[in-house]
């Protein structure tokens, strides 16, 4: 199946995921890839413990265990939110295979060096040569923090900002 | 005096803090921070700076938190997992956040906390008119 769901999101597992998208779009399961936190016990326990009021399994997983489970049976019966923290690590599992046709870019919080784009998305130089590597490979990219909120085209906010 | 810092999305946590004080007075001892456009990472070096005077004076500290599972909850317990004087609390109401303000200074740290989620839960009732 599909993902349902592709998310950039420096917070990863938060209210506007397991509350906001996840009634939204219904998921099996939400899959947080991240290797740091899948390499720390304390950190995996912390985001597996977040509330949610729906029947939806959470997963954390490293790289290299998300392209498993996306190469397994079981994805193909299951409705998946998927969440990384950054372009970079999008672009590591697309690298790996991962069918990726979709982005949605809800949280690339304030970093020194980092262009505003919205008031939820910063942009530093290689965050802006993976979203244009995404862009090549014919993904969409659109920014939106939660489902009902408005949906922009990315890249051609990012041309906009470049033109200025 | 145990100090708390609320730590919410937008202006919850300020409007909870008005709400309050309209009620008991002002407050004393308690930090208002907003999570809303902030790092994970900007977020967790504010806090921190905010729990380091609480380790200089050996005083308890308490997290208020809206959502389990939220932003501001994950960094909160990213913090009190490294300072044994600072806990987290989620699911923040006014009946839990007057409880504290009116109790903190007659109870223990731990006995404060027990007291909390008991006030906060028996807030919660369901009227319903004549059918």
């Amino acid at each position: 199946m599909p993902f349902a769901l592709v998310r950039i999101d420096d917070r990863l597992i938060h209210g506007q995921v397991v509350v906001g998208w996840v009634h939204a779009v219904r998921p099996d399961r939400i899959i947080l890839c991240n290797d740091d936190v899948a390499n720390s016990e304390w950190e995996r326990d912390l985001y597996l413990n977040s509330y949610t009021d729906a029947d939806v399994k959470i997963d954390v997983m490293s790289a290299d265990e998300a392209i498993a489970y996306l190469k397994s049976p079981a994805f193909e019966k299951e409705k998946v939110i998927l969440l990384v923290e950054s372009p970079k690590d999008a672009w590591t599992l697309i690298e790996k295979g991962a069918p990726i046709t979709n982005i949605n870019v809800g949280g690339m919080h304030y970093k020194e060096n980092a262009k505003e784009i919205t008031s939820y998305i910063f942009v530093s130089e290689e965050d802006i040569k993976y979203l244009n590597l995404f862009h090549e490979k014919g993904i969409k990219i659109e920014a939106r923090d939660v489902p009902n909120s408005k949906s922009y085209d990315l890249i051609e906010r990012l041309n906009k900002m470049v033109r200025k | 005096m145990i100090r708390g810092v609320m730590l919410t999305h937008g202006n919850l946590g300020e409007a909870l803090v008005q709400t309050a004080e309209r009620i008991v007075g002002p407050v004393k001892n308690l930090s208002n921070v907003s999570s809303t456009g902030m790092s994970p990472k900007d977020l967790k070096i504010h806090l921190e700076k905010l729990v380091q005077s609480d380790d200089e004076i050996n005083s308890a500290c308490l997290i208020f938190v809206g959502l389990k599972g939220g932003h501001p909850w994950h960094v909160a317990c990213r913090i009190a997992r490294h300072h044994p004087n600072v806990s987290v609390i989620s699911g923040v109401n006014l009946p839990m956040f007057l409880s504290f303000l009116i109790k903190r200074e007659s109870l223990s740290f731990s006995e404060l906390i027990k007291q909390l989620k008991t006030d906060a839960y028996r807030g919660i009732d369901v009227f319903t008119g004549d059918q």
